[in-house]
């Protein structure tokens, strides 16, 4: 199972991730995304593919 | 990425399986840490979250490692089991930092409410 | 003798040896037992105290070698039980003095218990070493109830988190700090309830823990106690003494007592305007002043009263800018405390932002920032690039970069790429079977087997097992 990967130095809280995400697993916390809900997340990597700034990765759990 | 984890450390799968369907119902993930040190890691990647400890008979050594996890993690929520003759165990985990200590019974009722409780400010957005 | 010593005249010598010998009477009439060990921790000194405590004449204890860490039991020999009494930790070995507690065990009577504390001082040379100055103190029967029947680990285990909660850490040029530090030395002095106001993560539950520490509580528990996010019905019952009653527990910290239901805030206000000596001893503390939650209807009048005998006002980070650099250095040290790499500064970029952050998460903030970046950190600094770019932004007031309205999106391929994932995750839960896969992805086998041609996944199933699947 992967997850995504938030590198926070360079996240620029554009919420694109949160947007795209087909099972809403994703949410805004502060200034960052969190993955609010793990076992929902089906490793699709779109949050990965439309992150602006490469904050993103999926990596295995 | 930070996300609601729940940690369970024990040498079966008793405590896991009685908290398995409370995570699933909240989507929480659950693991299994055989180790301390993968609990560190795991608090290190995914942020936060709670880990119920029933320790061993390696008990020095994972008291030892509790000792360091809660301090460089201070964040992090310990639920530590004990058994009905380990008080002064639990007077001492007091002292390492935990978040309770739970005596017996060890049903699902219990473990449930105190780790849904501490989990809370895991799985909450905003600030 | 050294080179100096030989061209000194003989009266200068005398002299200087005289003082020497008046030294030695100094440790000679200390009521303390005290003993040094040479580099290879030989005793080489044992003062009259200490011949007292063991019933060991100076001249039998040279034979003695501190170097036991083994545990000993009452079968070992009384000299070895000694030793092993009287051995430094490793730490001490580094440089750095410290303190433990020391099981003498003993067939006909008790065990005893020895707090023995070490301090190395560097030799001058190439050989280096530290010869080790050390101080037994025996410990009262009181103090051995709480102790007795957990191992001598585990009592040095406490200890060692103990002393993490010292007075040090909170050294400041700032006068509400100095003033907050002499209110800690007093509060660890008295019995009264404590109750710390102060915004989040500034410190409160460190500065309880801290009040315990120091006081003459320090030998049983304390409790720390999260209001907030305890079931109410469980803290309720530990603070009425259910089970095992309060043995062993001589402090309680109550963590934002206005989230306790209102009975339980009854009991405990009536508990401490009662005010027994008995039971433990009670701190709280509250993020917004008491005040407020009383008005909000949070906060019981009567529990806010019983708690404020004592308050003591925790300020922000904000307002402790100066002592950042102390601070800092301490919490890297914490951070690292678990790795080999430690980081030991900052670059002056680095610097600048920290210093220029408003911290609105205070001291709790710093450090988790600091403990992320030294998990990034490549080598000994930490640079910019190794804080979050929230906390730059937040700086440098950097417009974060426009929503990507004007970035392509192209659907096509966005859409083969998760078609692609999802197709590879269903195969990897179906342990490769395409059957399996395709049920799991509610379409039928054929279109699967279409796609993973197109997409270019790999087909891993066996003859055997698809004809299973039939």
């Amino acid at each position: 199972m992967e997850l995504p990967l938030l590198e926070e130095t360079r996240c620029s809280r554009c919420t694109d991730c949160v947007a795209v995400c087909p099972t809403n697993c994703l949410s805004m916390r502060g200034a960052t995304p969190f993955l609010i809900r793990p076992t929902d997340c089906i490793s699709c990597g779109l949050c990965v593919l439309v992150c602006p700034s490469a904050a993103l990765s999926l990596a295995p759990q | 990425m930070r996300h609601p984890q729940l940690l369970v450390y024990e040498s079966d799968d008793k405590l896991a399986s009685l908290l398995r369907p409370l995570a699933e119902e909240n989507k929480w993930l659950l693991r299994q840490p055989r180790q301390m040190a993968t609990c560190v890691r795991l608090f290190e990647r995914g942020g936060p979250g709670v880990l119920v400890l029933r320790p061993s008979r390696d008990l020095e050594r994972e008291l030892d490692q509790l000792e360091r996890l809660t301090w460089i993690h201070p964040d992090a929520a310990v639920v530590l089991i004990v058994d009905s003759e380990q008080a002064r165990l639990g007077r001492l985990a007091w002292d390492l930092g935990v978040r309770w200590v739970l005596p017996p019974p060890h049903n699902r009722e219990r473990l449930s409410e105190v780790v849904t409780s501490l989990m809370r400010p895991y799985q909450a957005t905003g600030g | 003798m050294s080179a100096d010593e030989s061209s000194n005249p003989p009266a200068k010598r005398q002299r200087r040896l005289a003082k020497t010998y008046r030294w030695q009477a100094f440790f000679e009439r200390c009521a303390e037992p005290l003993f040094v060990l040479d580099r290879r921790r030989r005793l080489r000194y044992v003062n009259r105290a200490w011949e007292t405590l063991t019933g060991l004449a100076a001249e039998q204890a040279h034979v003695l070698v501190c170097r036991r860490s083994r545990p000993v039991t009452a079968d070992d020999s009384a000299e070895d039980i000694l030793a092993h009494a009287m051995t430094p930790p490793p730490d001490v070995l580094r440089g750095v003095s410290g303190r433990v507690r020391r099981l003498l065990p003993n067939r006909q009577a008790a065990a005893r218990w020895w707090e023995v504390e070490f301090w190395p001082l560097l030799q001058e040379g190439e050989q280096g070493g530290h010869i080790i100055l050390g101080r037994i103190r025996p410990m009262q029967a009181v103090e051995l109830v709480r102790d007795h029947a957990l191992s001598e680990k585990l009592v040095n285990l406490r200890q060692r988190r103990l002393e993490r909660y010292g007075l040090e850490a909170w050294t400041s040029s700032a006068p509400a700090m100095r003033r907050l530090v002499e209110q800690v030395r007093l509060a660890s002095q008295v019995n009264t309830p404590v109750l710390l106001v102060g915004e989040v993560g500034t410190g409160k539950q460190t500065l309880a823990r801290t009040i315990h520490a120091q006081s003459a509580r320090r030998d049983g528990a304390c409790v720390v106690l999260d209001c907030e996010h305890l079931p109410p019905a469980a803290v309720a019952a530990l603070l009425a003494g259910e089970g095992n009653g309060h043995e062993g527990l001589t402090s309680i910290y109550l963590r934002e007592p206005a989230f306790l239901p209102r009975d339980v805030q009854m009991l405990l206000a009536e508990r401490l305007t009662r005010g027994s000596a008995e039971g433990p001893r009670i701190l709280a503390g509250c993020a917004t002043p008491p005040a407020q939650a009383v008005r909000e209807g949070r906060l019981l009048d009567e529990l806010a009263c019983a708690l404020g005998t004592l308050i003591l006002e925790v300020p922000p980070l904000r307002q402790r800018v100066n002592d950042l650099p102390d601070l800092v250095q301490r919490l890297l040290e914490r951070a690292c405390a678990g790795r080999e790499t430690r980081v030991t500064n900052l670059s002056a970029d680095a610097w600048t932002i920290l210093r220029s952050y408003a911290w609105p998460g205070n001291v709790r903030e710093l450090y988790t920032v600091l403990r992320d970046a030294c998990a990034r950190a490549n080598g000994e600094q930490i640079r910019v690039s190794d804080l979050p770019a929230a906390l730059r932004r937040a700086v440098q007031r950097e417009q974060a970069p426009p929503r990507s309205t004007e970035g392509p999106l192209p659907l096509e391929q966005l859409l083969e790429e998760a078609e692609r994932r999802l197709i590879q995750l269903a195969l990897q839960r179906a342990g490769g079977r395409k059957a399996r896969a395709a049920r799991l992805l509610s379409i039928p086998r054929p279109r699967l087997w279409r796609r993973m041609v197109k997409l270019g996944i790999a087909d891993t199933e066996k003859e055997s097992d698809a004809e299973a699947e039939e």
